[in-house]
């Protein structure tokens, strides 16, 4: 993929994880998660610039995060890398925007109105598959989006809130959407127990 | 895409969805939902109700002291399916009912 090829917007997107996670990533390509308890549903997820003060930072955080291992008490890993990588926004589903928005309520509320005429969604994160729903019939491939994301500092501080902090990607079909030739490492380190 | 070219896309192809495709959908999607339609069990139970098993079947209108009125259906069936709906607990050639079933098979 070539980005002279196409006039598609491209931005940085950053992808914090295990270390031991980085050499099969390299080169290759993400792959993709899956899973209900996602933000945006299915796809690789990468802090973006946005409204958050450092992305890359973010990702960091996020790594680190998420080594720790509640049940066990301890990190489950001891390094951290950050990742980035140029992301095409094909098929952009922006949910930072007031249409975006409006776009996913309009679904989500007529998803459950059908769903209501003989049940109930009993999973608490029931937008993740919102989305997941509406990516396959209308051929999302980007969604983009502003959470409020607890790193570390927050859990630890038990500080709650409405208001987002970061802006995340979830990006699908990672062949053609994420550049593999443009990942690189930004940054590794140590996680300190 | 708008929002505008968003809903005649999406409502194109919505309209066209049912209930149950819906919810099937979503619990492949891994999202379970809980059945509020208790008056018949699902599908596939459905079927095994209305085309191999009914042993008798009788429908009786009622009304409640409040004057709602509903219909009951009882049927006497041979199985040994686990039935999912939560008001059937069938056991081998059990009576049972359902509540307002207005869309239940009419043949037994």
């Amino acid at each position: 993929m070539s980005k002279s090829d196409v006039i598609f917007q491209y931005v940085t997107g950053y992808h914090g994880t295990d270390a031991a996670c980085a050499d099969s990533v390299m080169g290759k390509n993400f792959n993709e998660s899956k899973g209900k308890y996602h933000w945006l549903g299915d796809g690789v997820y990468f802090f973006t610039k946005g409204i958050s003060v450092s992305p890359s930072d973010d990702a960091r955080k996020w790594a680190v995060a998420q080594a720790w291992n509640a049940d066990k008490k301890k990190y489950d890993h001891t390094h951290y890398v950050v990742l980035s990588s140029e992301i095409r926004l094909f098929k952009l589903w922006d949910l930072t925007t007031e249409d975006g928005m409006r776009i996913f309520n309009y679904a989500r509320q007529e998803i459950l109105k059908k769903i209501r005429e003989k049940g109930r969604p009993s999973e608490k994160y029931f937008d993740s598959t919102v989305i997941n729903y509406v990516k396959k019939q209308l051929d999302y491939q980007v969604i983009k989006a502003n959470f409020y994301i607890k790193f570390t500092f927050e859990r630890m501080n038990r500080i709650y809130s409405r208001i987002p902090n970061t802006t995340i990607l979830a990006v699908s079909d990672s062949a053609n959407n994420i550049d593999k030739d443009s990942i690189r490492i930004e940054e590794r380190g140590k996680i300190q127990s | 895409m708008s929002f505008e070219e968003f809903k005649e896309k999406f409502d194109s192809f919505f309209e066209k969805v049912t209930a149950e495709e819906l919810i099937s959908e979503f619990e492949r999607l891994a999202c379970p939902v809980e059945r509020t339609d208790e008056n018949f069990p699902i599908e596939s139970d459905r079927k095994a109700v209305d085309t191999e098993r009914i042993v008798s079947f009788e429908h009786v209108r009622h009304f409640s002291d409040y004057g709602q009125g509903g219909h009951k259906y009882f049927f006497e069936v041979e199985t040994d399916r686990p039935f999912t709906c939560k008001k059937l607990k069938v056991k081998l050639k059990a009576d049972f009912c359902f509540h307002n079933g207005t869309d239940l098979p009419l043949a037994a």
